[in-house]
């Protein structure tokens, strides 16, 4: 179960490098760096997955006794500060992809280079 | 975008990347001594054991360990995020509100042109955003019982403003947004600072000896969670706004 954590988000990771790499749409870029954000995520709550694991919520009077048996808290804690700092640069990033459409006409990355006439 | 479908580019990319993921898949499985995902199977492996147990602090330290941090709060994440990291908390809201000025300064300023909304979806946005505003108050009333919290039913309520800026139905301004985001703010380090004059330490829970699983539980935690969710709210809708720059 592990090593299927394991692989779907380092699968996650290299899609979203491949779409950075190869894309030269800014919103797109965007998306793939997202798309990381989201396996990195995945990879973090991984950590505290155990077989069999309950939510770490006392329901009931006798569930006290089965904190060995509930998934960590701690990972599921801190992918929370994760997802709110990357909210907040994905918006950041949008707004300059805004400006930069603004500036230039286009959302190519190269699109400064393509204005002064370089061969690309 | 000339040569963002070039096959060649492609091929190289994906044969680079999967060869780098073979290898760190066959790192990650490894049976060494690095990090292994397989080693919380007993309690003192896991993170939250060595979070709890882990030892900065020599004996000559001032400060000490409070003894009731967490023996009210049905849900234990909520305990870990609003007790134990509440200052990591406030200042996850502290980086969205530098978003915002960002945003204000590199915005550019011309008006820009707005589609009017549909008949369907200007009738029907009453209806939509009062069912998002419960789910969103159940949420950060409920944080401390049930799944859920702060940022969650922060993000439901701006959507709830989100639906109102699309339909073009006047809701809020963003001077008004101002407002709750400032007191909001201001009242949880009120909190903060009041609960070191109560307490002694910065940001801890002085209402206790509550019955656990009860709504009015947990002491501080519901309280600290419904101020995160006004402020969260509050940016998340200025950035709506910032996008649509009308209302």
């Amino acid at each position: 179960m592990s090593q299927l954590f394991i692989l779907s988000s380092l699968s996650l990771v290299f899609i979203g490098l491949f779409g950075v790499l190869t894309r030269k749409n800014l919103i797109k870029i965007f998306i793939a760096l997202n798309i990381i954000e989201t396996g990195i995520n995945l990879l973090l709550v991984a950590f505290g997955y155990i077989e069999n694991g309950t939510t770490p919520i006392l329901t009931s009077q006798d569930s006290i006794l089965k904190l060995t048996s509930m998934v960590d808290p701690v990972p599921q804690a801190l992918v929370l500060t994760s997802i709110v700092i990357g909210l907040g640069t994905t918006a950041f990033s949008l707004g300059l992809a805004i400006r930069y459409k603004y500036n230039h006409n286009s959302l190519s990355i190269r699109a400064s280079e393509e204005e002064e006439g370089v061969k690309v | 975008m000339r040569d963002e479908k070039s096959l060649f580019i492609n091929i190289v990319a994906l044969l680079i990347l999967s060869v780098m993921a073979f290898y760190i898949y066959k790192v990650s499985i490894d049976t060494g001594s690095g990090i292994k995902i397989t080693d919380n199977t007993t309690p003192q492996m896991r993170v939250a054991d060595r979070y709890l147990n882990k030892n900065v602090m020599d004996g000559n330290s001032k400060y000490e360990w409070g003894g009731s941090a967490e023996n009210t709060s049905a849900n234990i994440v909520t305990s870990v995020v609003v007790d134990y990291r509440l200052f990591d908390t406030t200042l996850e809201v502290i980086v969205l509100f530098i978003t915002i000025l960002g945003f204000g300064f590199i915005m550019p300023k011309d008006k820009r042109k707005i589609n009017p909304s549909t008949t369907i979806l200007y009738r029907w946005s009453p209806i939509l955003m009062l069912l998002m505003l419960m789910i969103g108050g159940y949420m950060f009333i409920n944080g401390h019982l049930s799944p859920g919290g702060g940022f969650p039913a922060g993000a439901i309520i701006s959507t709830a403003v989100l639906t109102g800026v699309l339909a073009g139905r006047r809701t809020l301004n963003q001077k008004k947004l101002k407002i709750i985001e400032a007191v909001a703010g201001i009242s949880i380090f009120g909190l903060g600072i009041a609960s070191y004059l109560i307490t002694g330490n910065f940001f801890q829970n002085f209402i206790l000896n509550d019955k656990i699983g009860d709504l009015f539980s947990a002491g501080l935690i519901p309280v600290f969670y419904g101020l995160i969710a006004f402020k969260v709210a509050a940016e998340l809708s200025n950035i709506y706004f910032e996008f649509y720059e009308e209302c």
